[in-house]
C-alpha cells in the first residue's frame, strides 16, 4: 500500500464549464520526491490544495497512511505545505514563525525552543530568527517557509511553485536544498512547478499534467526519453516534431521531410503503409557529423539561423518546407557553419519517437 | 475553516444597522407629529416658510460654492505640479493639507480671528487690514477657513486621481505634441480628473453648507447658525430639517460613489 | 530639482518650479501657520507683553483640567465603543459571510453617516432620545421604561457618547473593511494547514496583523472627536463642560479674564490633537509594512 494514493480524484468549481482535475489516480511512496508538472492551469494548484484539505474534491478518494482524509479539516491533516507567495506571519518574528505550528499544538516551550533552534540551523539561518519577515531577502523568507512546514514534522510536504518569485541563480541553490534537506528527513514531497528544468532535476518521480488529467507519470529521464504522449514529449525538453508518412511498417520506413527515414519498426505496430505519424527526435541526438552507427538516417538542408545557447549551438536548418532543429555541443575549436550553407544531419533510427 | 453564516457576524451586523437606521426612523416620525394626534409634512412647511430659512441656506450654497472654487484653484495646480516637478515636496504639501486633523475648526477661527481682526503688520509695516471690519471681507475670511477644512479631502481627490492617470507621460505625450501649459492643464489633466474633482467638490460640500463653528463665530448669516438657532426655538421643525440635511448628504455621497466606483476613493471626514 | 532628465537643471529653471507652488504655501502661511503661531505665541505671553509659563501653569487651574478631562474621556469612549462596534461590523461584511448585497448599501449608508454631523446630527438624537424623543417615548409608553428615570441623559456625558457613535463607528468600518480585506488568504490557509483553529488563527495571526490598523484608526477616532465642537454645542447648549466647548466661551467673551489663557487652552487642544496623530501616523507605517 502505498503511502499517499489518490483515486480517480475529481474536481469541479461550482459554475465551472469544465473539471479543474479529471480522473485523476496516483501512489506516492513513503520518503519519494513526486513533482507536479505542467502548463499554467493545468491543475496543478487544484490537486494539491485537495491533498492539504482547502478544496475537497468532488468525487474519489485520498488516503494517506491508510486512512482516508478527504473529509478531514486542514489543521488536522498534518500535512506541511509551503506556498507560493511565503505566507509567512508578518507580525511574527522568524523564531515564531517557525514555531507556530507546535505552539497552537500547545507543545510545552522548551520543545518549541529546541525544534526551532534545530530548524534554524537546517536552513542555516541560525543568526535570524529575531528578525521578521520583511527585515528578509526573498530566498530567506522561502526557506523560513519551508522549516515552518517542517517544524510541526509532517507527514507529508507540500511545495506549490516554492521557487518562482525568486531569480534564476538563487533558484538552483536553494531547489538544491530543498532536495538534500528533503533526504535528510525522508519526508514524502509532492513538488509543484512549471519548470520543466526543476522537476526533472529534483523528482523521483515527475508527474505531467496537462488540462487536468495526468498525461504521464515516470522517473525524469522516462519522461525525457520515452514520452508516451506528444504532449509530454513538446512540453518536457525541445523537439522537433513532424509528419511523416509510412513507407513501409515492417521495415520501419517512413517519409519525412522529403527523405526515407528509417525508425525502430516496433514503433510502427499497427500501422500502414499510407498512414501519417509524428515523429519526434531531440535536437541533441542529431549530429552535425557521422556518429558510425551501423544505419545512418541523413537530411540535407540549408542552414536558416544559428542560435548560440552557451553549451549547445542550435542550428536551424531548412529540410524542404521543414525546418529541423540540431543541437551542436559548443567546441571553440569548431565554427558554428555559416548560414546559407548546406549541411548534413545524421541520427541514429533509435532516436525517432514515433507518437500516435 | 468552514464558510457558514454565523450567529456572531448577525449580531454585530444587526446592532450596526440598527444604531444607522433607528435615529433616522425616530426623527422622520418626529418629524410628522407637529400636528397632535396625526401625521402632517406641517413641521416641513413651517420651516421653509421661514423666510431666514432661505436666507441662510442660500448664504451657505454660495460659500460653498465659492469654497470648492478656491479651493479646486489651490490645490489642482499645486498636486499637479507636486506629481510632475517637485515629487519631493509632495511629503511637506501633504502634511499641510492634513494640518486640519490637528487644529480643529475651533482653534482654526480662534485663530484667524485673532490674527485678522487687526492690521496684519510684517516688521512694522502693514500689509492687510483688519479683515473682520466689512462683511465682504469677513465672508473671505470664512471662505478661506472653509478651504483650509476642505483641504485633506480635496487634496486626497485630486491626488488619487492623478496617481491613477499617469500624469507624467500623458504631460509628456502632450508636449510632444506641442500643447502649452494651459492647453495641457485644461485639455488633458482636468478632463481626465473629472470624477476626482467631483467629489472632491461634493465632499466639501457636504461639510461647509451645515457648517457651525467657523460661521458662528466669525458671525456670519449662514446656516449652521440658523438651524442651532432654530433648535434653541423650535421642536419638530429641527427634526424635519436633520431629515432634509440628512438627505443632502446621501445625495452628495451618492454621486460621489456613482462617479468614483471602483477607484477606491473613500468619503470620510472629521468632525 | 533634476526632475526633467534631458534638461540640465538650470537656475532660472529652478526658480521657476519653485515658483508652482508659491500660491499654496503663500496660502498655507496665512490662513494655518500663521494664526496658528500668533496662539502658540501668545500662550506663552503676559498681558503687557512679557515671555511667561503663567498660562501653561493655568491649564492645571480648575475649571480647564476638567474640561481637558471631560473631553478626553468622551473621545476615548466614542473611540474605543465606536471603534469596537465598526471593527465587528467589518468583520461580519467581510469574513461574516452575509448575504453578498448587503454591502454596498451598507457602505453607502457607513459613508453619508461618517460625515453626518454638527447641528442636524444633535437634532436627530434630540429628537430620538431627547425627553419626548421617538425612542423614548416608545419605550417609556410601551416598554413603562422611563430612560430618563434610569439616570440616562441626552444632555449628558453618556448621552453626547451616543451621540457621537452615530459618525464614529461608520467611519471605523469604512477603514478597516480594506484592512480585514487586505488579510491574505494564504495567512489564513498557512495558519490551518500548521494546525491552528479558525480562533487560533484569529488570536495569534489576523488579529495581530490588524491591531496596528485598529489602534491607529481608534485614534483617529479620538481625535474626531475631541476637535468636535458643533455637534456638542448644539446637544447642550454650552452646558456640558468640554474643552472645545470652554474655548467657545472664551471667544465669545472674555470669560477667563485672560485671553492668553485661552490661546494657552487652545494650544494644549493642538498639542493632544498632534500626539494623536503622531500616534496614528506612526501605527499606519507598521501596518503598511506588514500588509503591503
Ligand atoms: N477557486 C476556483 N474557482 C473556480 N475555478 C478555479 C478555482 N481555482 C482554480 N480554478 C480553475 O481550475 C483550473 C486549474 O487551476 P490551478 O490553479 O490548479 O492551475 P495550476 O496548474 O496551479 O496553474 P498555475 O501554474 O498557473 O499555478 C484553472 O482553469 C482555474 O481557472
Ligand atoms: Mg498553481
Amino acid at each position: 500500500m502505498a503511502f499517499l494514493s489518490l483515486t480517480n480524484v475529481r474536481k469541479v468549481f461550482p459554475n465551472a464549464q469544465t473539471a479543474a482535475v479529471e480522473d485523476f489516480t496516483l501512489d506516492v511512496e513513503k520518503g519519494e520526491f513526486v513533482s507536479f508538472l505542467g502548463p499554467s492551469g493545468c491543475g496543478k494548484t487544484t490537486t494539491l490544495r485537495m491533498i492539504a484539505g482547502f478544496e475537497t474534491p468532488t468525487a474519489g478518494a485520498i488516503v494517506m497512511d491508510g486512512k482516508e482524509i478527504s473529509n478531514e479539516r486542514p489543521n488536522q491533516r498534518n500535512i506541511g505545505m509551503v506556498f507560493q507567495s511565503y505566507a509567512l506571519f508578518p507580525n511574527m518574528t522568524v523564531a515564531d514563525n517557525i514555531g507556530f505550528g507546535l505552539k497552537v499544538k500547545g507543545a510545552p516551550k522548551t520543545d518549541i525552543k529546541q525544534r526551532v533552534t534545530e530548524m534554524l540551523a537546517l536552513i542555516k539561518l541560525e543568526q535570524l530568527g529575531g528578525r521578521y519577515p520583511y527585515q528578509l531577502s526573498g530566498g530567506q523568507q522561502q526557506r523560513v517557509a519551508l522549516a515552518r512546514a517542517i517544524a510541526i514534522r509532517p507527514k507529508l510536504l507540500l511545495l506549490d511553485e516554492p521557487l518562482s518569485a525568486l531569480d534564476a541563480k538563487i533558484r538552483v541553490s536553494l531547489r538544491n536544498e530543498i532536495r538534500a534537506i528533503q533526504r535528510q528527513l525522508g519526508i514524502t514531497t509532492i513538488y509543484v512547478t512549471h519548470d520543466q528544468e526543476e522537476a526533472l532535476s529534483l523528482s523521483d518521480r515527475v508527474v505531467v499534467m496537462n488540462h487536468g488529467v495526468i498525461e504521464q507519470v515516470g522517473q525524469p529521464f522516462e519522461i525525457y526519453n520515452f514520452p508516451k504522449t506528444a504532449f509530454t514529449a513538446s512540453f518536457v525538453g525541445t523537439l522537433n516534431m513532424h509528419d511523416a508518412t509510412v513507407l513501409d511498417a515492417a521495415a520501419g520506413e517512413v517519409r519525412l521531410a522529403g527523405a526515407s527515414i528509417a525508425v525502430p519498426s516496433a514503433a510502427l505496430g499497427g500501422h500502414r503503409a499510407g498512414d501519417t505519424v509524428k515523429v519526434a527526435l531531440r535536437p541533441e541526438l542529431l549530429y552535425v557529423h557521422p556518429t558510425g552507427a551501423a544505419v545512418e538516417n541523413t537530411l540535407t538542408g540549408v542552414v536558416e539561423n544559428v542560435a548560440f545557447l552557451g553549451a549547445v549551438a542550435r542550428i536551424h536548418l531548412a529540410v524542404g518546407d521543414t525546418t529541423i532543429l540540431v543541437d551542436e555541443f559548443n567546441n571553440p575549436q569548431l565554427s558554428v557553419p555559416a548560414i546559407g550553407s548546406t549541411l548534413t544531419t545524421y541520427f541514429t533510427p533509435e532516436s525517432c519517437m514515433v507518437l500516435g | 475553516m468552514a464558510r457558514r453564516v454565523s450567529w456572531f457576524a448577525w449580531f454585530w451586523y444587526v446592532l450596526g444597522a440598527l444604531y444607522f437606521i433607528i435615529p433616522l426612523w425616530g426623527t422622520f416620525v418626529f418629524s410628522l407629529q407637529k400636528e397632535r394626534g396625526t401625521f402632517s409634512l406641517a413641521a416641513y412647511q413651517s420651516a421653509f416658510a421661514d423666510p431666514k430659512f432661505a436666507e441662510t441656506f442660500l448664504y451657505s450654497n454660495v460659500m460653498a460654492v465659492l469654497t470648492i472654487i478656491f479651493s479646486l484653484l489651490l490645490v489642482v495646480p499645486t498636486a499637479y505640479w507636486v506629481h510632475l516637478r517637485v515629487p519631493r515636496m509632495r511629503p511637506v504639501v501633504e502634511f499641510i493639507t492634513l494640518m486640519p486633523f490637528v487644529i480643529p475648526a475651533i482653534v482654526l477661527v480662534f485663530g484667524l480671528i485673532k490674527t485678522f481682526s487687526r492690521p496684519l503688520t510684517i516688521l512694522g509695516v502693514t500689509v492687510l487690514p483688519p479683515l473682520t471690519n466689512s462683511s465682504l471681507s469677513t465672508d473671505f475670511l470664512l471662505v478661506a477657513g472653509y478651504v483650509v477644512l476642505s483641504l485633506p479631502y480635496m487634496y486626497r481627490a485630486v491626488d488619487n486621481g492623478l496617481r491613477a492617470m499617469d500624469v507624467g507621460t500623458l504631460t509628456e505625450a502632450a508636449q510632444s505634441l506641442g500643447a502649452g501649459w494651459g492647453t495641457i492643464l485644461w485639455r488633458i489633466i482636468l478632463p481626465n480628473l473629472r470624477s476626482a474633482l467631483l467629489s472632491g467638490a461634493l465632499l466639501t460640500f457636504a461639510i461647509v453648507v451645515g457648517e457651525l463653528t467657523i460661521a458662528t463665530f466669525l458671525g456670519r448669516p449662514a446656516f449652521g447658525p440658523y438651524l442651532a438657532l432654530i433648535g434653541n426655538h423650535k421642536v419638530y421643525e429641527p427634526a424635519a430639517l436633520a431629515i432634509v440635511s440628512f438627505g443632502l448628504t446621501w445625495l452628495a455621497m451618492g454621486i460621489i460613489d456613482r462617479v468614483t466606483r471602483g477607484q477606491g476613493g473613500t468619503t470620510t471626514g472629521a468632525h | 530639482m533634476a526632475t526633467t532628465v534631458q534638461n540640465p537643471p538650470r537656475r532660472s529653471r529652478l526658480t521657476w518650479t519653485w515658483l508652482g507652488l508659491v500660491p499654496f504655501f503663500l496660502f498655507a502661511i496665512l490662513f494655518i501657520f500663521l494664526p496658528s503661531a500668533s496662539l502658540f505665541i501668545d500662550s506663552f505671553r503676559t498681558l503687557d507683553g512679557g515671555f511667561t509659563f503663567a498660562n501653561i501653569a493655568g491649564l492645571f487651574q480648575p475649571p480647564i483640567p476638567e474640561s481637558y478631562w471631560l473631553s478626553i474621556r468622551v473621545s476615548a469612549m466614542t473611540a474605543v465603543g465606536g471603534g469596537l462596534l465598526g471593527f465587528f461590523m467589518a468583520y461580519a461584511l467581510t469574513v461574516g459571510n452575509l448575504p453578498r448585497w448587503l454591502r454596498p448599501v451598507t457602505l453607502t449608508f457607513a459613508g453619508v453617516a461618517s460625515n453626518f454631523a454638527g447641528v442636524p446630527l444633535a437634532f436627530a438624537f434630540i429628537s430620538t432620545l431627547g425627553r419626548t424623543g421617538f425612542v423614548t417615548v416608545i419605550l417609556r409608553d410601551l416598554f413603562g421604561w422611563n430612560i430618563y428615570g434610569a439616570g440616562f441623559n441626552l444632555y449628558s456625558f453618556i448621552g453626547l457618547s451616543v451621540t457621537y457613535m452615530y459618525f464614529q463607528f461608520p467611519l471605523m468600518l469604512l477603514i478597516m473593511i480594506p484592512a480585514i480585506e487586505g488579510l491574505k488568504r494564504d495567512w489564513r490557509e498557512a495558519a490551518e494547514n500548521l494546525g491552528a483553529s479558525t480562533f487560533q488563527y484569529w488570536w495569534r495571526v489576523g488579529l495581530p496583523i490588524l491591531m496596528p490598523s485598529l489602534l491607529g484608526t481608534m485614534l483617529l477616532l479620538f481625535g474626531n472627536a475631541f476637535g468636535a465642537y458643533a455637534t456638542a454645542y448644539a446637544l447642550t447648549g454650552g452646558t456640558l463642560n468640554l474643552i472645545t466647548i470652554q474655548i467657545g466661551a472664551q471667544m465669545r467673551g472674555d470669560v477667563l479674564r485672560n485671553p492668553n489663557l485661552g490661546y494657552a487652552m487652545a494650544l494644549g487642544m493642538v498639542v493632544i490633537m498632534a500626539v494623536t496623530i503622531l500616534g496614528y501616523s506612526w501605527l499606519q507605517r507598521i501596518s503598511e509594512r506588514w500588509l503591503k
